[in-house]
């Protein structure tokens, strides 16, 4: 018997079927312990109806109220919320008496938290909610944009990205109708439930995901721990899915089909991970280092290296164009047409040597591809970082202090779906490319210097503008953790990044 | 001959001492609450009737759990064909169990009050739906907002915590 707790419970709790009722006959007369387990277990439960006769005499409604006042004080975490939820609820019945109109939300119960958000802009029943506004009431809600980080009073957290819509049934329930959906389920929270249109994804204390698509056929993912699929109707068996299993549930079939695990689709948190990675940049100075991680404040994308920070431009995203990288998460970016990128403005250039690294993760070869680059209108100002036309290779350019552009490209294709550290290094007589903390190619070069013919004051990553200024040559895939060094890294420095993350 | 009221002082005592272990046994067979009342109000009954019988110089438990295991298999002789019932070997073993271990059950029952005064006012309020108003996980899940399936797995999850409260008291009893 795969799992005699629960077999055990549900024949105490009257709802155990015929076929697990056979087997755990089966199991109770299999051994001497067996037996003992279950009259163990059985003893807890006859207890507890002992107990429950013996505190009821004070009254059913007593005892629930009693419970229910001391959920709600007993709690540190509650307790500090206290006010905010109470402000809350009397904000909404606020709104409700003075509006009176018809949208406005019958307020529900405070059942969680927003604890963290990038730019999320969500609609409780059809009205947009304030960005001050931290209490999640139970009720219907859409998030139209950005990712929030929603936190109950067992310690669940979940991320949700835009679009999403969902309904918080209650502090353990969530009905999810489409988007995707991360959770982190701590031991307090173990039975937390996502019921999606076509499953119930009822959590054993584990971290996974689960993405409801616009065909209402439910995904779900196990990144660690154990949950149980419950299908809609239909098949009557569960799916158990343990650490790195995923299963498919088409709506029309109800039939689940296992799927590989999918570790690079969902966003599991807003925090870039604090990794030796970003130390051991940090102490190579760079002058810019975007992490590449999902902005807390609008579509700034933080420097760690100088004053100078990045803009994130993703205006005609239809969801937030982030994916987990290399280190923490990642910029995704949608290739040609319509995609994200990021532009620092009067960043500080080189004036001699220049090294770039970053991470990589191409979905396709898209044609001339751009990693990064300091360009103006097409025209090549110190650099240029990325595919060589429709080759897959990588390519890179520099303009060097004699005004000769010098250009290595990589011998060998980029695998796609993988990811690729990537580094040049131009120290005044020669520039380098490497991949993978290996030289690729090398050609002589002078130092780098601000070109004469032309006012690049820009950096551009995941993209470059053309001749009319427009952007073009999108990345298609992901970018992570990119810096740029006014001076030349070493073999060593090169390795040590590489490594830090590989190993 | 000896006197009636010492008789009945004395079956009063020891059943008293003998029902917490025997109406766990009669529940842990028969899940519905007002079966397992009927059953134990026979087994009550029989022991009185035939109290004579007992020999003094044994265990009283062992005794009146004999008697409690013929009427639950009574009681299920009469139930329906097809409905779900455990067999009559595996009643036998959880008998046995509940006898063997019958000097264990009252250190048991003092460890799960302690352990209870320790529940969270969450797993707390399931425990009351569930045992105070004898609601199936279905029902409780109505009324929570949540569902079935998550009612189950937390109500095994706080006698999962609540086993191993029992178990550390029980060890820490025995070390003291």
């Amino acid at each position: 018997m795969e799992n005699p707790d629960k077999n055990i419970d549900a024949w105490l709790d009257g709802v155990l079927e015929k076929e697990g009722c056979h087997e755990l006959n089966g199991w109770i007369v299999a051994s001497p312990e067996n037996a003992e387990y279950f009259a163990e277990r059985s003893h807890i439960h006859s207890s507890l109806f002992d107990w429950a006769k013996a505190i009821g005499s004070c009254g059913v409604d007593d005892v629930v109220e009693s419970v229910e006042y001391s959920v709600a004080s007993n709690s540190p975490k509650i307790r500090g919320k206290a006010k905010a939820i109470a402000a809350a609820v009397v904000a909404a019945l606020l709104a409700v008496f003075l509006l009176n109109s018809d949208p406005a939300p019958v307020p529900g119960n405070p059942v969680a938290e927003l604890i963290e958000s990038s730019g999320a802009k969500l609609v409780y029943h059809g009205q947009a909610m304030a960005a001050e506004e931290k209490v999640i009431l139970s009720g219907n809600y859409q998030l139209v944009e950005g990712i929030a980080s929603i936190e109950f009073e067992t310690g669940v957290t979940l991320l949700i990205e835009a679009p999403a819509e969902f309904r918080m049934a209650s502090s353990e329930l969530v009905e999810l109708s489409s988007g995707r959906v991360s959770a982190h389920v701590p031991p307090e929270g173990i039975g937390f439930t996502i019921k999606t249109p076509s499953a119930e994804v009822v959590d054993y204390g584990t971290d996974f995901a689960v993405e409801v698509g616009k065909d209402r056929s439910s995904e779900v993912h196990v990144f660690e721990g154990e949950v149980e699929v419950q299908l809609r109707e239909g098949e009557t068996d569960p799916v158990r899915l343990l650490t790195n299993d995923a299963t498919r549930i088409e709506y029309e079939t109800d039939v689940p089909l296992g799927i590989p695990v999918d570790n690079d689709r969902f966003l599991r948190s807003l925090d870039e991970p604090a990794m030796e990675y970003s130390r051991i940049i940090r102490e190579m100075n760079p002058v810019v280092y975007f992490r590449m991680g999902i902005p807390k404040e609008g579509k700034v994308m933080k420097n760690l290296g100088g004053p100078i920070d990045g803009q994130l431009m993703d205006g005609a995203c239809k969801r937030p164009p982030f994916a987990p990288g290399r280190v923490g998460s990642s910029v995704k970016f949608e290739g040609p047409g319509v995609s994200p990128h990021v532009v620092a403005y009067n960043y500080p250039k080189a004036e001699g040597p220049i090294s770039v690294s970053a991470w990589v993760r191409a979905g396709s070869w898209s044609r001339r591809g751009c990693i990064a680059a300091n360009e103006n209108k097409n025209v090549l100002g110190q650099f240029r970082l990325g595919f060589d036309r429709d080759s897959g290779r990588i390519k890179v350019r520099v303009r060097d202090d004699e005004n000769r552009e010098v250009q290595l490209i990589d011998p060998e294709v980029l695998p796609l779906k993988e990811w690729q550290h990537i580094v040049f290094v131009a120290d005044g007589e020669t520039l380098r490319l490497f991949r993978n903390g290996q030289e690729v190619a090398s050609a002589e070069c002078g130092l780098i210097s601000n070109p004469r013919n032309t006012s690049a004051d820009q950096l551009f990553v995941g993209a470059q503008d053309n001749r009319d200024g427009k952007m073009t040559h999108f990345w298609h895939g992901r970018i992570d953790e990119i810096a740029l060094f006014n001076h030349p890294l070493t073999d060593a420095d090169i390795m040590k990044q590489y490594q830090s993350v590989s190993q | 001959m000896s006197d009636p009221n010492d008789k009945l002082t004395q079956i009063t005592l020891l059943w008293t001492n003998a029902q917490p272990s025997v109406v766990a046994f009669i529940r842990s067979i028969t899940p519905q609450l007002a079966d397992a009342e009927d059953i134990l109000q026979e087994t009550a009954r029989q022991v009185a009737t035939r109290f004579d019988d007992y020999d003094q110089s044994r265990p009283f438990v062992p005794w009146a759990m004999g008697i409690a295991k013929y009427k639950v298999l009574e009681w299920r002789r009469k139930q329906a064909r097809g409905g779900v019932l455990l067999e009559e070997d595996a009643i036998d073993a959880i008998n046995f169990s509940y006898t063997e271990r019958a000097e264990d059950w009252p250190e048991v029952g003092r460890a799960i009050d302690l352990c209870l005064k320790k529940a969270s006012p969450a797993a707390e309020k399931l425990l009351v739906l569930r045992y105070l108003e004898n609601l199936k996980p279905a029902e409780i899940a109505r009324r929570l907002d949540s569902s079935a399936n998550s009612v189950s797995v937390r109500l095994t999850r706080a006698r999962t915590a609540l086993r191993e409260c029992i178990r550390r008291r029980l060890k820490e009893a025995e070390i003291g």
